[in-house]
């Protein structure tokens, strides 16, 4: 059956159900959904203004790495690597390098796409939104220079980012189990042409090859940063804050309210922690980890972006156990900081 | 149609610098993000003027041999990377340099547009904080917008010289701060404060507070900060008015009966006290142009 033939009889199906619920239920829209467009439009606009510049900084790092660096080079460099301090190294290299989760994806599927193995490019994608310097100072500010709560971010930061790393080092070895086809499909080509052409052009050569790439990826990863903020913005406007809030009395119900709180909030690295700090009084210290933690795994925002590079399966997988791991982790945070202890100790 | 998308790159690129470059010049900016982080949206806007220069400076090469794919930018580059895969089964072209083959100009690319489209056709909103249990204007004082005019008119005067402004944002980081003489100094000054009236049922029918929305980084993080205030004798306001008050602070035991109240809580710091203001004047203001805190 030709892909039009499929296209034109979903769409004869979804046309069929929407007449359907009209004839039975009638057409209103909710007014409060008007009410709240404006709201939806500025929280949509300032996610997508908020995020371009670091969305920018991701395309560009990658173009450089596309450019700069050969397969040849990461291979040579890998090869006398083991598992676990590859694992180190890269989120490591999360430690100096500050982009945040919508500016990380780029760089992670450049680095795939340069054939570095797949445990290491996702330890690095789980890890340096949260550990790279930017969020780190954000974090210590927010909460009154509190080194307790700025170490437990790491620290569970980089102890999510070495197991998860692990299990995809055994359950998603290769490139072809975690990239999606399309993805997929251009790992070969690339690999080809570096042989062929190793990357040995003129410095203009370099700079006018990294803006074609920066422009090119721009395009591609602008469209889903776009739908991103639009589910968030509109999760955000029409879903109260107070609602979430509300149903929670439970410490290990109130973690997983919490990464999920994070998760349609969509916030940016830097301003998360200041949001997470309002919440001391509703929540213990755990909850507010599993709000800071997972929310810069992943969230609404960045989700399209992941699917455009990996399976969803593997999307599934590896953020799955991250939620997991967080949820278990909380949890006993919760257990041992009665009362936000660790929080309030040093006053 | 071979050039369509090359047009379609600049638009996109030409109007997100426009858009912003727009924000920036009025001051529009500080309705979507704190304009601290401006200096994010300069660095936007030389990016994208920089591939907007690339992308014009070469457009004779951003049209394709036909046959092979479109990538705009450095096309001669592109094309000369582009290899046959055999290994499918359909024959495909493919840059090697990873980039995606060319899509004819989609409906899908067409999305980048939205947010500028939207901008131009719904005007931003100011934010307000509206309780989760009562979602829209509030109303709990039971004061109608036409008794309030009538009681506490519009007032254009200014505090007097004896009054210090502090806004709520003031106030949280001279509390939320360990330095122990910044608090004495605001227990003891004489202060100015401005904002939004939200009216709790729980409190008094003088008690109000006193809020303003601050933002971190963006509209999407914004927190309503609020001071607890004392209204003087026969003073009525209704949920929304923006008033100014003239009084002075204690810093006070923080009370778990304000747990609900967001605006109250978020000005509580880790040492749990909350800022109750005394008013001994207040008066209805004409709202700012701008009524966030940064």
């Amino acid at each position: 059956m030709s892909g039009k033939l499929k296209n034109a009889i979903s769409l004869f199906f979804l046309l069929t159900l929407l007449l359907t619920y009209i004839m039975f239920y009638g057409f209103s829209i909710p007014p409060a959904a008007f009410d709240k467009l404006p709201q939806l439009v500025t929280v949509f606009v300032s996610i997508v203004i908020q995020a371009l510049p670091f969305v920018l900084i991701g395309v560009f790092s990658s173009a450089a790495l596309q450019n700069l660096i050969t397969i040849e080079m990461i291979e040579n460099k890998l090869a006398k690597t083991s598992k676990l301090p590859g694992i180190l190294l890269a989120i490591g290299a999360g430690f100096f390098f500050p982009v945040c989760d919508c500016g990380v994806i780029p760089v992670v599927r450049r680095l795939l796409l340069k054939r570095v193995p797949p445990y290491m490019a996702i330890a690095f994608l789980v890890a340096a939104p949260l550990v790279n310097p930017i969020t780190v100072w954000a974090t210590a500010t927010a909460f009154g220079y509190n080194l307790t709560v700025t170490l437990i971010r790491v620290g569970m930061a980089v102890l999510v980012g070495i197991i998860v790393a692990l299990w995809v080092s055994r359950f998603y070895p290769s490139l072809k189990d975690i990239l999606n086809q399309k993805t997929f499909m251009q790992l070969a080509p690339a690999a080809a042409a570096e042989t062929a052409h190793p990357h040995s052009k003129p410095s203009g050569s370099k700079i006018a090859g990294i803006f074609s790439h920066a422009e090119e990826e721009f395009l591609e990863v602008g469209r889903f940063l776009i739908i991103g903020a639009l589910i968030a913005a509109t999760v955000q406007t029409m879903v109260p804050k107070q609602s979430l809030v509300a149903i929670t009395q439970s410490p290990a119900l109130s973690v997983l309210v919490m990464m999920a709180l994070a998760v349609t909030l969509s916030l940016c690295a830097e301003a998360d922690a200041f949001v997470a700090r309002s919440f001391v009084y509703h929540f213990p210290l755990g909850s507010i980890m599993a709000f800071m933690v997972f929310g810069q795994m992943i969230d609404l925002k960045n989700l399209a972006l992941l699917l455009k590079i990996f399976k969803p399966r593997a999307v599934f997988f590896i953020f799955g156990l991250c939620a997991i791991l967080v949820l278990i982790f909380c949890s006993l945070l919760n257990g041992f900081s009665a009362n936000n202890s660790l929080i309030w100790g040093r006053f | 149609m071979k050039n369509l998308k090359n047009h379609f790159v600049t638009i996109v690129l030409a109007s997100y610098i426009i858009f912003l470059g727009y924000l920036l010049s009025t001051g529009n900016l500080r309705k979507y993000i704190n304009p601290r982080l401006s200096f994010l949206s300069v660095l936007t806007v030389i990016m994208l003027a920089g591939m907007l220069v690339f992308h014009l400076r070469e457009p004779a090469q951003n049209v394709p041999a036909p046959g092979k794919h479109k990538v705009p930018g450095n096309k001669l580059r592109h094309n000369a990377h582009i290899v046959h895969d055999k290994s499918r089964e359909h024959s495909e072209h493919h840059c090697i340099c990873g980039q995606q083959p060319e899509e004819p100009l989609g409906k899908r690319s067409m999305i980048l547009l939205l947010p500028i489209l939207l901008t131009l056709l719904i005007a931003p909103e100011t934010l307000s904080y509206q309780p989760g249990d009562n979602p829209g204007v509030n109303d709990r004082a039971g004061v109608s917008s036409k008794q309030s005019a009538l009681i506490e008119p519009l007032r254009q005067e200014s505090p007097g010289p004896e009054y210090t402004e502090y806004t709520q944002l003031d106030i949280g980081n001279v509390i939320f701060d360990t330095y122990q003489p910044a608090k004495d100094k605001l227990v003891t000054t004489k202060i100015f404060l401005q904002g939004e009236v939200y009216h709790p049922k729980e409190f008094k029918p003088n008690e109000v507070v006193l809020y303003r929305m601050a933002i971190s980084c963006c509209i999407a993080d914004a927190l309503p900060l609020g001071v607890l205030v004392k209204l003087p004798e026969n003073s009525r306001f209704k949920d929304g008015d923006w008033i100014g008050v003239e009084g002075t602070i204690k810093l006070l035991p923080y009370e778990h009966q304000f747990n609900n109240i967001e605006p109250l809580v978020n000005m509580v710091p880790l040492d749990k006290v909350y800022p109750y203001f005394t008013a001994t004047r207040a008066y209805r203001m004409k709202t700012p142009r701008n009524t966030y805190m940064y």
